[in-house]
């Protein structure tokens, strides 16, 4: 793999060094009537022969580069929302020139509000910055109900918000993969959240929300305002995205000179306060800053003031462009600040006045990169590496008042082997400190390769990343003997001697492309390696090549006639395969604790007492995980007529190897001392064991331990439509919608042990069941929006029909007799019809919870968004979700369900200095 | 001089019998009023026929009167010469079970009275006669206390759930040992109810705990109208918790030899431990602290082993769940009717849905809170009302009905 890379890139090398006719530079910067940079405009420019004739799209600090021969040219500059603006130069030396467009009242026909589908290789969707403004989401989980099969609802900020994209329903925390598997890329740079380990086994409840622990990214702590596009990859992603099994979120986040920018939020959670600005520094345009800070503060009910949730985002970028003859040189360089804070307090009236719990996280990361643009028609058309180094500090406290309701023995020894054990306070205070520190590392080096071979043109991308997460924290603190919950049978432990995990990959792809009259038939094909590499050599994973290939095809015709109107036509799908590694959590799970008893000689007088403990470590690492491996498939179909487009994507994807926490055991043997011989009235001293006779006692003891063990199947139709703008009401329509269907279930046997006592004895065997836990859930909604824009009053305003067809989940239907089973020393027997009458083995005959299922009919909403602009520099909005709701009775099995919602509203402006 | 003392004694002893003869015959009548009350708890209550008996303690005369108290007149009037009786009441009559169907609505049935020992003295005198429902009073063991909802820690509201109890009782005259006396939960609550398939209610109780009292038959007598204290945990709870009590010299305590070492019980060396014929939970097992099971005690036919019971009792039921519409399959325990001695069912008036045993093992129920949220139930017992006391030994009322066999107080042991 490696050598290949090498000799690639000694090829392109050799290859850039070829002579190219002599051209000039164009380079030119588009800019607002306010000075203001404007990203993605279009240039234009025709040769005067009109043989050249080529395009070009501002990047993200306004400005554009191009080298063309000697001669002279038609530069057409244009933009949405602006006037198009012309002009011919002649071109003999190197230019640039600078051109102001003037704001244009009339075309207001690329106005979207909304998401729109990418008619790209793959399912995908773009959200821009007029779109959120529109949308006035708080967090970027609002955002989402803008994708096929995504609803409004009311943001819950008090919770992780994490992602299931093309998903019906949630299966629960056995199907975290979904958003685990989810990459977010934020400027090329991937968050990690595979070091987060702010959680513990038992005795934080409340923390049980917000645990985000190999959960992936949690939605609520990215905020849209910093944001200038999104591109939500549902399908198939290029190669050059790894370390995922559902899909891409790619975040662009604002650059260029801007005035300053501020938004103020209010609804009735929450509070949202923005303000940034875009610097320009030195030479014209080319070296920007951009600095932007925003505060989030939330309370899960306006009346509870005693939870709430706080985000405190800042951000600055540097952008810094050289330009030389064919080619410009791109260095970015950002630094971010972003803290969450979660609190719950309690109410100080009642018992719990000393308890409270808080939980934080404060990141800190600088990312790096360095772009190579050639600008000539040269084999290496760019270079980029990128690094990047976050760091976090995460603090999790927790104080409670602890009331024993029984008595309870503490967790003292670390160490196994019998012991001395000690019986808990009945009251006491306890304190817990989680304090984690995790650090995520990224390189990644990528070449863009482009020639064209016997009329095909490749674009190809050839790279490799590194990644390296390690958690540097202290860990879980707190005082064994004073736990903060008696039941729990963990030891406090450290985070900083858990190893790091390193990731890395190797990508090659190819964009073959071949254009003939009216069709062009592209092909993408790639494959990715990715590797875990530094771990102990008892790790399956360890050194382990995945490798994941990925097509894309299309055939696309544009230019023709449909009903008289210009459209265009295509034709894809795609097949691919995507890994993702285990997060640190499920690598180096936190040791289990059994404390057996030996003696339990609770006398009268409490001089007399003895507790003798026998504890067991269980290292639940389970040696054997494999990354979790999805393969999907897809079709696609776009048609555009006159400016209405189609799209409708059919998908597939399959996974039979997600992370779960599935029982596992170990057979275990202790002594269990005799005391009945002793005269209990007439001693002096407490028992001690080694004077007394004992009995072997076998227990098999049951743990849990992170397997491969989830399979997710998912299946659904996406559709997407949006019209043209109709000019006489200045209306678009937007139709999107998505039938999903998703089985939730497990992939291996599965392990249940019974937890009946019968004839004096705990049931010592295990069955091995052949069943499917789980349920398949389906869901088909559509959401029609209107949106009109009248430009003479600056008025935006959307209503959209949401609309949930119905939902509908059915629980698969279990085998309850197990085909085998585990005695106490470990060993698998069959399990036969006459074990269905033994007193004992008759019990792991599972109870049955029937398949059941539950339809959920037709669920409707309207809501309502306007934003008004008042002059360029003051823009109002207001919104209210669910203004009008259709939820009608249903019934389950003779019971009447009645449904309820209640509006969500707020407003916000947005202010330019 | 012996001799003197002796015809002394002996003048005087004649003296004494005859002159009382005398005075027998002399004395006057009294004329004694009997109020015959009410019985709480009754609606509808209405008496028809009263058969009324004395017996003269000095005499041993006895005499009986039927009086017909149809027309509801609440008291009768009897003559008799003053001295010490006892009497005894038995009316006939009818009340109504609101609980029942309107056709099964009213009940006849018997009530009973006992007045002991009572002085008859001057020309007229009034005595209340507090009749009680009368069902053949089995003479066994009964659940005479349930402390079921445990304590709070002073100057809070957190539960403090290790001080649970049941007291049994020998609600009989003669000495009966406790050897083999199994103690359960019902497997159903009080609080929600299903079509159980099949439906066993008549024949046999479903069961989540069979606690057994050991010993070989012959091991733990207990005397006539004595009792036996079978705690959760034989403690001292007071040392943990103010509000709470010692019960550390319990006759028995269930130790639960958790399969799970998350909970841990305590094993007091003086306090025999139960032995677990079957439990629901490898944890430990506590009272319904919600107050919505009902517990049962039995004693299992002596030729069954506990093999055959564990396997050939066991009882394999189903249920469609209303919610959803699903069928429910579970497997428990069932103890046949037969051998079960007593049976009290917990509820609270709010909850209350259906009694989870038959109700000719308990036609009513009892809660020691006025509903599921009271908050005065803390601390509190529900315990069987005295009825009479016979020869010193209490005898506990036992009609079968828990609504009024059972009050509420602090727990007694």
């Amino acid at each position: 793999m490696k050598k290949i890379f090498i000799i690639l890139i000694l090829i392109i090398t050799v290859k850039i060094g070829e002579a190219t006719p002599i051209k000039f530079n164009l380079k030119g910067t588009v800019l607002n009537n306010q000075n203001e940079t404007i990203q993605r405009a279009t240039i234009e420019i025709i040769s005067a022969d009109g043989k050249d004739n080529r395009y070009i799209i501002t990047d993200e600090s306004g400005n554009f580069n191009m080298s063309l021969i000697v001669g002279e040219y038609k530069i057409i500059i244009s933009y949405v929302g602006f006037k198009t603006q012309s002009m011919t130069k002649l071109l003999n030396k190197d230019e640039n020139i600078v051109i102001k467009l003037k704001k244009s009242h009339l075309v207001v026909e690329d106005i979207v509000v909304t998401a729109s589908e990418k008619r790209g290789l793959t399912a995908s969707s773009i959200i821009n910055k007029k779109a959120m403004e529109h949308l006035q989401p708080s967090s970027f989980s609002d955002i989402l109900e803008l994708l096929p099969g995504g609803m409004s609802s009311d943001p819950i900020l008090n919770k992780v918000n994490s992602i299931r994209l093309r998903q019906a329903g949630s299966g629960g925390s056995n199907y975290d993969i979904s958003s685990l598997g989810t990459a977010f890329i934020v400027d090329g740079i991937p968050l990690s959240g595979d070091a987060n380990m702010q959680s513990i086994r038992s005795g934080v409840q409340v923390n049980d929300n917000r645990d985000i622990t190999s959960k992936g990214i949690d939605m609520r702590s990215i905020s849209t305002d910093n944001i200038e596009s999104v591109e939500i990859i549902r399908g198939i992603p290029s190669v050059m995205y790894g370390d995922l099994t559902s899909g891409v979120v790619k975040i662009s986040r604002k650059e260029g000179a801007t005035k300053m920018q501020t938004r103020f939020k209010a609804d009735q959670f929450s509070k949202l306060i923005y303000a940034g600005k875009g610097f320009g520094v030195g030479e014209k345009g080319n070296t920007n800053i951009n600095i932007s800070a925003d505060y989030l503060n939330s309370k899960s009910d306006p009346r509870d003031s005693y939870e709430t949730y706080k985000r405190i985002t800042t951000s600055a970028k540097l952008v810094s462009k050289k330009y030389y003859t064919d080619s410009r040189l791109e260095y970015r360089s950002s630094l971010d600040y972003s803290g969450s804070f979660d609190n719950k307090k309690f109410d100080p009236d009642i018992d719990e006045r000393n308890d409270e719990f808080s939980s934080s996280f404060n990141k800190m990361s600088i990312g790096n990169s360095i772009k190579y643009m050639s600008e000539k028609e040269s084999i290496l058309r760019s270079i980029e590496l990128k690094t990047s180094f976050s760091m976090q500090f995460d603090k999790l406290q927790q104080t409670k008042d602890i009331y024993l309701q029984s008595p309870s023995t503490a967790p003292n020894s670390t160490e196994e082997g019998e012991h001395e054990g000690v019986f808990l306070p009945n009251k006491y205070l306890s304190h817990l400190t989680i304090d984690g520190k995790p650090i995520n590392g990224f390189v990644s080096l990528n070449s863009n390769i482009g020639f064209d071979k016997l009329g095909l043109s490749h674009r190809m991308n050839i790279g490799m990343d590194y990644r390296i997460d390690k958690n540097i924290g202290e860990g879980q603190l707190y005082d064994a003997t004073r736990p903060p919950s008696a039941k729990m049978r963990g030891r406090p432990r450290a985070y900083n001697d858990i190893p790091a995990i390193q990731k890395i990959s190797f990508y090659v792809e190819d964009k073959i492309s071949h254009q003939f009259d009216k069709n062009k038939l592209t092909l993408l094909a790639g494959v990715r390696s990715s590797t875990m590499i530094g771990m102990d050599e008892r790790y399956n994973l360890n050194n382990k090549i995945y490798l994941d290939p990925r097509v894309n095809i299309q055939w696309k015709r544009s230019n023709i006639s449909i009903f008289g109107y210009n459209s265009e036509i295509s034709f894809g799908g795609g097949y691919g395969v995507h890994t993702k590694m285990p997060t640190l959590a499920h690598l180096y799970p936190e040791k289990n604790y059994y404390d057996y008893e030996s003696l339990n000689y609770y006398h009268n007088n409490s001089d007399y007492r003895k507790l003798y403990l026998t504890t067991f470590i269980i290292d639940p690492t389970n040696y054997n995980l494999d990354a979790a491996v999805n393969r999907k498939w897809e079709v696609r179909g776009d048609i555009s007529i006159n400016g209405n487009h189609l799209s409708v994507t059919y998908f597939r994807e399959k996974m039979n190897s997600g992370f779960r926490p599935m029982l596992s055991y170990r057979a275990t043997e202790y002594k269990k001392y005799d005391t009945s011989g002793i005269d209990h009235s007439s001693i002096t001293a407490s028992p001690n064991p080694n004077d007394l006779p004992y009995n072997s006692e076998k227990t098999l003891t049951t743990y849990s331990q992170t397997e491969n063990g989830s399979s997710l199947h998912k299946e659904g139709i996406e559709f997407q439509f949006s019209s043209k703008r109709i000019r006489t009401i200045n209306t678009r329509v937007t139709i999107n919608g998505a039938y999903f269907k998703t089985t939730y279930s497990n992939s291996g046997s599965m392990l249940y042990d019974s937890n009946v006592v019968v004839n004096g004895k705990k049931l010592q065997y295990i069955g091995i069941y052949d069943l499917k836990d789980g349920s398949i859930k389906e869901q088909f909604n559509t959401n029609i929006m209107l949106d009109t824009y009248i430009s003479k009053l600056g008025l935006t305003f959307s209503t959209s029909l949401q609309c949930m067809f119905f939902t509908n989940s059915s629980t698969l239907p279990k085998n309850r007799v197990p085909y085998a089973y585990i005695d106490v020393n470990g060993d698998v027997h069959a399990y036969k019809d006459s074990d269905k009458t033994d007193y004992e083995l008759q019990w792991l005959v599972l109870d049955e919870n029937s398949t059941i299922n539950t339809r959920v009919p037709i669920a409707a909403m309207v809501n309502f968004k306007a934003n008004k602009h008042f002059g360029e520099n003051i823009n109002i909005s207001l919104f209210v979700n669910k203004i009008i709701d259709y939820l009608p009775d249903y019934e389950i099995h003779n019971n009447t369900i009645r449904r309820s919602v209640s509006p969500y509203f707020g407003m916000e402006m947005n202010l330019k200095f | 001089m012996k001799k003197l003392n002796l015809l002394f004694f002996v003048a005087i002893l004649l003296a004494t019998i005859f002159s009382c003869k005398k005075e027998t015959k002399l004395r006057p009548e009294t004329e004694v009023t009997f109020n015959i009350n009410n019985i709480e708890g009754y609606d509808g209550l209405k008496y028809s026929e009263l058969v009324f008996s004395s017996e003269n303690l000095t005499t041993s005369a006895t005499a009986t009167k039927t009086v017909d108290i149809s027309d509801n007149q609440s008291s009768i009037v009897i003559k008799m010469a003053e001295g010490a009786y006892n009497f005894s009441f038995e009316i006939s009559g009818t009340y109504t079970d609101n609980t029942l169907p309107d056709a099964d609505k009213n009940i006849n049935s018997s009530f009973k009275a006992y007045l002991k020992s009572s002085q008859i003295v001057g020309s007229s005198m009034n005595i209340d006669v507090n009749p009680f429902l009368s069902v053949e009073q089995k003479e066994d063991f009964v659940i005479e206390e349930i402390f079921y909802v445990g304590t709070v820690y002073p100057e809070t509201n957190k539960g403090y759930l290790g001080d649970t109890f049941i007291k049994i009782t020998n609600n009989s005259t003669e000495t009966l040992y406790a050897d083999g006396l199994v103690i359960s939960e019902s497997t159903f609550n009080s609080s929600s109810k299903y079509d159980y398939t099949p439906n066993i209610m008549e024949e046999a109780s479903a069961i989540q705990t069979a606690y057994r009292i050991p010993g070989d038959g012959k091991t733990h007598a207990v005397e006539a109208g004595k009792s036996l204290i079978i705690s959760d945990r034989a403690m001292n709870h007071k040392a943990t918790n103010k509000n709470s009590f010692d019960l550390s010299k319990s006759d028995f305590e269930w130790y639960d030899i958790s399969g799970s070492d998350k909970h841990k019980d305590i094993d007091n060396p003086d306090v025999l431990n139960l032995y677990i014929l079957y439990s629901y939970t490898n944890t430990i097992w506590t009272l319904s602290n919600a107050g919505n099971r009902t517990y049962i005690l039995s004693r299992l036919d002596t030729d069954l082993t506990d093999k055959e019971f564990t396997s050939e009792y066991k009882y394999d039921y189903s249920y469609i769940h209303p919610a959803t519409g699903g069928e429910m399959k579970r497997s428990t325990y069932k103890i046949p009717n037969n051998m079960i001695i007593d049976a009290v069912t917990i509820a609270n008036k709010d909850k209350w849905v259906w009694n989870p045993t038959s109700s000719t093992l308990d036609a009513g129920y009892t809660s020691c809170g006025i509903n599921s949220t009271d908050k005065n139930r803390y601390g509190k017992s529900v315990i069987r009302k005295k009825l009479i006391t016979e020869n010193g030994r209490v005898v506990l009322k036992d009609t079968n009905n828990s609504s009024l066999d059972f009050e509420i107080s602090t727990p007694k042991f």
